[in-house]
């Protein structure tokens, strides 16, 4: 929080006398209809702005987005695995422009003016008449000793997919063949339940085929494997029985990067290559503009609407939300993309003074464990107005029966069909 | 708080007289969820997930059903149609049925001399799918090809004609089959 305070500052002194945030304006993109904007364009923005312009066209959309391209973290770890590379998980977001007549405002989103409906970016600010935020995750390093600068660049997170997955990738290959690995897996809830136990399947794939005599110790801050457990464990188990050394209810205390020691309540444990993967929040914007209450790491909200329960005008989606407030469902990219199709819905009937549709989600996620074979869990969310949040029809939520090809084959098809959904 | 809001809104929607929502379609809300796998228009861009986009109603309710009774074992569908009311599958056929199908790429050779007319009694001569059989042409090879071997080896039971008629059929008459379909426009 108070290192973004700071960037927030420094980004203020940096725009300089030419105008001041929120005071007489740069209005970067005077608006001529109505406007629905979205901040972030990941899993759940990118398909709300998509699906704001399919069910209204003539909505204003503008999609705040500070990278240059979408990074898929599904999907991430198989290129930490040498399945595939960067570019196959990188997509343009020019498509949303030139098909679908999105404006994406290649910016960062610095601060929001809840009472006067702007954004501020830092070269400027952008007026909404409703806000769908999809910030997604901040990670918590605080309470870690170590990790600094030199404790991050040795333990990368890799947790949001750019330049710390290559990093991770490469030192893999350039590890001693009969070196370590060690990886922290945080407490629940996080970003992606299956994701730590899936990049775990895929770097001990790696070492069995090219680096023998190499090991990797999970070092899990959970009890067991929560997401797939039964299917990661068999896998483990009949795969990787000689490779991974799993170990439960591991805390992290901290890290010595010059050594290369990740130390937890336990044991010290030095490696060739590290990835602490730390406990996460709701993305700092949201704290900022008082959208997460005191106490909480993630933001509620209203979940017919997916509004958040503390401001008007504004929906919050994705990794973000409090499940609390949601009901059980992971923070996965398919449910986040669910979420921005029903805060799009929504979105653009309250524009309209509509009543917002009756909203349904589903999830379905895939992990690979090895090259060839994945391990899927399904299910489909309804609105129960009893408790008045989403639940699981009767029967309708699983897993795959086991891994198989099939299941791998189709998660590749996947991934290609949902950001084909989310980005044109 | 909410009136207030929605007043002001709707005074918005009068000063604004541009904004055309088509009529909303009840269950639009819950096709959409179907996109994350089966694309935004109903059609995969990969070899495995089927086109569910301009099937007829029939076989498209069927599938869902056979799904949720478990005849179809499918690892995702039989799950997902497991949370569907006879009304929401019938009603997702009648969304889906109204849009085009979109043939999927293919990637390899089709077949060129193969034998198809026992296939084109119920699948059509032009592989589009008759009241009988659901549509083959422009499918996914993969996805295709996995029906078949499902029917072949008997895992697959929802068509009797469908085992007598792969009776004798090699794995590789299998693909072939299921590329010269993916290949039909």
């Amino acid at each position: 929080m108070i290192s973004r305070r700071k960037v927030l500052t420094a980004a203020g002194i940096g725009i300089g006398t030419a105008y001041m945030p929120f005071v007489g304006a740069a209005e970067l993109l005077p608006k001529t209809g109505k406007r629905i904007v979205i901040v972030g364009g990941g899993w759940g923005g990118a398909t709300a702005a998509r699906y704001v312009k399919r069910a209204a066209p003539d909505i204003d959309v503008v999609l705040i987005e500070a990278e240059y391209a979408f990074r898929s973290c599904p999907t991430s770890n198989w290129v930490i695995g040498g399945i595939w590379g960067m570019a196959d998980i990188t997509t343009s977001y020019d498509r949303l422009t030139s098909r679908h007549g999105i404006h994406v405002l290649r910016d960062r989103a610095i601060g929001i003016d809840l009472d006067k409906r702007e954004v501020r970016v830092t070269s400027g600010q952008v007026h909404f008449d409703r806000l769908i935020l999809s910030p997604g995750i901040d990670l918590i390093y605080d309470g870690i000793e170590g990790m600094d600068g030199a404790g991050r660049a040795r333990f990368p997170a890799a947790w949001k997919a750019g330049p710390e997955t290559a990093a991770i990738r490469r030192a893999l290959e350039a590890m001693p063949s009969n070196g370590t690995v060690a990886m922290t897996v945080p407490l629940g809830p996080y970003r992606c339940p299956p994701g730590p136990y899936e990049r775990a399947s895929l770097i001990a794939s790696y070492l069995k085929k090219n680096k023998q005599g190499a090991r990797l110790i999970v070092l899990d801050a959970n009890q067991k494997i929560i997401s797939k457990g039964k299917l990661f464990k068999a896998a483990w188990d009949e795969l990787y029985s000689d490779i991974i050394d799993y170990r439960p209810e591991q805390e992290l205390v901290g890290v010595d990067a010059d050594t290369g020691t990740i130390r937890t309540a336990f044991d010290d444990i030095v490696a060739d290559v590290g990835n602490v993967i730390p406990p996460q929040r709701a993305n700092g914007l949201l704290f900022d503009a008082g959208l997460v209450p005191k106490g909480r790491r993630w933001a509620p909200v209203k979940p017919w609407t997916f509004e958040s329960t503390i401001a008007e005008n504004v929906h919050i989606v994705g990794d973000a939300t409090d499940q609390a407030t949601v009901g059980r469902v992971p923070k996965s990219g398919y449910v986040a993309n669910s979420m921005g199709k029903v805060a799009a819905a929504a979105a653009v009937a309250l524009l309209e003074a509509k009543e917002p549709p009756r909203p349904s989600m589903a999830n379905t996620c895939y992990s690979l464990v090895n090259d060839t074979e994945g391990i899927s869990v399904t299910a489909l969310y309804k609105f129960d107005d009893v408790s008045q949040k989403f639940v699981v029809p009767p029967g309708a939520s699983g897993l795959s029966s086991g891994r198989s090809t099939i299941v791998a084959r189709n998660a590749r098809d996947w991934a290609h069909a949902i950001w084909a959904d989310m980005l044109g | 708080m909410r009136k207030s809001r929605l007043g002001m809104a709707l005074v918005g929607v009068l000063l604004w007289p541009a904004m055309a929502l088509a009529d909303a379609d009840p269950i639009e809300g819950l096709a959409w969820t179907c996109a994350g796998c089966h694309g935004p228009a109903g059609a995969s861009p990969g070899q495995t997930i089927p086109t569910i986009a301009g099937l007829r109603p029939r076989h498209f309710s069927e599938a869902l059903r056979r799904y949720r009774s478990g005849e179809r074992s499918f690892y995702v569908m039989r799950i997902i149609a497991k949370g569907l009311s006879d009304g929401e599958i019938d009603a997702l056929a009648k969304h889906y049925a109204a849009q085009a199908f979109v043939p999927t790429k293919t990637t390899g050779g089709g077949v060129t001399a193969m034998e198809t007319a026992a296939c084109s009694t119920c699948h059509g001569a032009d592989g589009k799918g008759t009241d009988k059989g659901p549509r083959l042409a422009g499918q996914p090879a993969e996805y295709l090809e996995t029906a078949l071997a499902d029917y072949r080896s008997g895992a697959r039971k929802t068509s009797a004609e469908m085992v007598e008629a792969l009776q004798g059929l090699s794995p590789a008459a299998l693909a072939s089959l299921s590329r010269y379909f993916a290949a039909m426009r």
